[in-house]
């Protein structure tokens, strides 16, 4: 039986040490003595104490002499090989009369960098939720209202909607930039991508537009588009971004539309519904850049409209094997002559209520905009 | 309104006016930093041109639109 012990403990990458309880080594296995290089018979001759390098000799005598039937935490020791110093992890444990010493460099290598990746999702988290818009144009002109789920901790939507400054011009021009991007995945990566995006938009109301100057979605998307390529984002990325341009002096609604699958409703009454089609192709390099040319749709948005934008995930979450696209489509139309902050609570409250306490697959985002 | 949109108009000759002169500087300079210059000179004026005209559309629109109220 102690033979089987043995070649088990031989053959896991842990390094294992036992030891009496005077702390005399009477076991060691092979990835031990590989990384110490003494065999087990060298090894055997000695105490674990007379392994431990000066330096570490006291923290070595307090382990094992304070060691119990509870495994200790990690702790770290320089341990004299026979050909140099190395480093190790242990970890203490008596069972019988016997100390063991057990560690596994995997392991720690494993936890290391573990900590570090939660810290960098910690921060990731933080700084996609930052990018979110705190609050968005709500006056007696026009109301904006949203609705955003992220899938897991990190999203890979993002969305806004802010007053174009037009400075002294102002007083001729009220517009209104609304954008929604739904990246590819919900990882590190989508999320930083997801601030890149709002990052770009933002860089071109800053270094191209003027005061006064048309605004186009199309010359935005293009502006994007050139920077994405320019950053060279893998192939495997995918983006889909929706950007509308509302103009209160002319009632227009402008928007360019790449990749965005799920249509934006329009909505005027309960029998006039319009879906804003024009998808085009997502942005991505795999994608020729010739192809990836957008252009400007418009629409008549007076007061009383209502513009619905949403990524996928709202409509293409599946529950008892139904999406909710279809349940979406009945709920707009009865409460259209809502305010867009009441539309989408009623929207949540029915879509929490459909989901019957599954998961949502996708991050959920959803922005609701309202003429007044 | 329409002042406005005359304001723009004549913004935009001067602009052009500006290009061509600049052009004009870049043709008979013999040093090429300074014919660089120019030049650059006439693509910041081509610049202004393009933001003034797409100014003059959204005005126009804006004018459009409110004829129609």
């Amino acid at each position: 039986m102690m033979k089987i012990y043995e070649t088990i403990a031989d053959m896991i990458d842990d390094h294992i040490l036992v030891c009496d309880s005077n702390g005399q080594i009477v076991f060691s296995n092979k990835p031990v003595q590989s990384y110490l290089g003494y065999d087990a018979l060298e090894l055997e001759q000695k105490k674990f104490l007379d392994y431990i390098a000066d330096i570490h000799i006291n923290k070595a005598q307090s382990a094992i002499s304070s060691v119990s039937d509870i495994p200790s935490s990690w702790d770290e020791f320089l341990l004299k090989g026979k050909h140099g110093v190395f480093k190790l992890h242990f970890k203490f444990v008596k069972k019988d009369n016997l100390i063991y010493i057990y560690g596994n460099e995997k392991y720690i290598e494993f936890e290391r960098i573990k900590k570090k990746l939660d810290v960098e999702i910690t921060n990731a988290i933080k700084i996609h939720k930052r990018s979110l818009p705190m609050s968005l144009p709500d006056n007696e002109n026009i109301s904006f209202a949203s609705l955003y789920i992220p899938a897991e901790d990190l999203g890979g939507d993002i969305f806004d909607a802010f007053k174009v400054d037009n400075g002294l011009l102002n007083d001729f021009f009220e517009q209104y930039v609304c954008f929604i991007a739904d990246v590819s995945g919900h990882g590190l990566d989508s999320a930083m991508l997801a601030i890149f995006i709002k990052d770009t938009i933002g860089s071109f109301f800053r270094l191209k537009h003027t005061p006064g100057q048309l605004l186009s979605p199309k010359e935005i998307m293009d502006f994007f588009i050139e920077h994405y390529l320019k950053e060279g984002y893998p192939e495997e990325y995918l983006v889909c971004l929706l950007m509308a341009v509302i103009d209160l002096k002319t009632n227009e609604l402008t928007y360019c539309n790449a990749g965005l699958h799920i249509s934006p409703l329009l909505i005027k009454d309960k029998e006039n519904i319009t879906e804003l089609g024009n998808a085009n192709l997502p942005i991505s390099t795999a994608i020729g850049a010739q192809l990836l040319k957008y252009e400007d749709s418009t629409a008549h948005f007076s007061p009383g409209m209502t513009l619905l934008i949403m990524s996928d995930g709202l409509p293409e979450q599946m529950s008892h094997n139904e999406f909710y696209e279809g349940r979406l489509k009945k709920l707009v139309a009865e409460i259209h002559q809502l305010n867009p902050a009441q539309m989408v609570n009623k929207i949540h409250e029915d879509f929490i209520d459909f989901l019957s306490y599954e998961k949502t697959r996708d991050d959920i985002t959803l922005v609701a905009v309202k003429l007044l | 309104m329409q002042k406005i949109l005359t304001g723009i108009l004549e913004a935009i000759e001067d602009e052009i006016k500006a290009q061509q002169h600049y052009q004009k500087l870049a043709d008979h300079a013999e040093d090429p930093m300074v014919k660089k210059f120019f030049e650059q000179m006439r693509t910041d004026e081509e610049e202004h041109e393009r933001i003034l005209r797409t100014r003059y559309e959204g005005f126009a629109k804006m004018l459009k639109a409110n004829k129609e109220k």
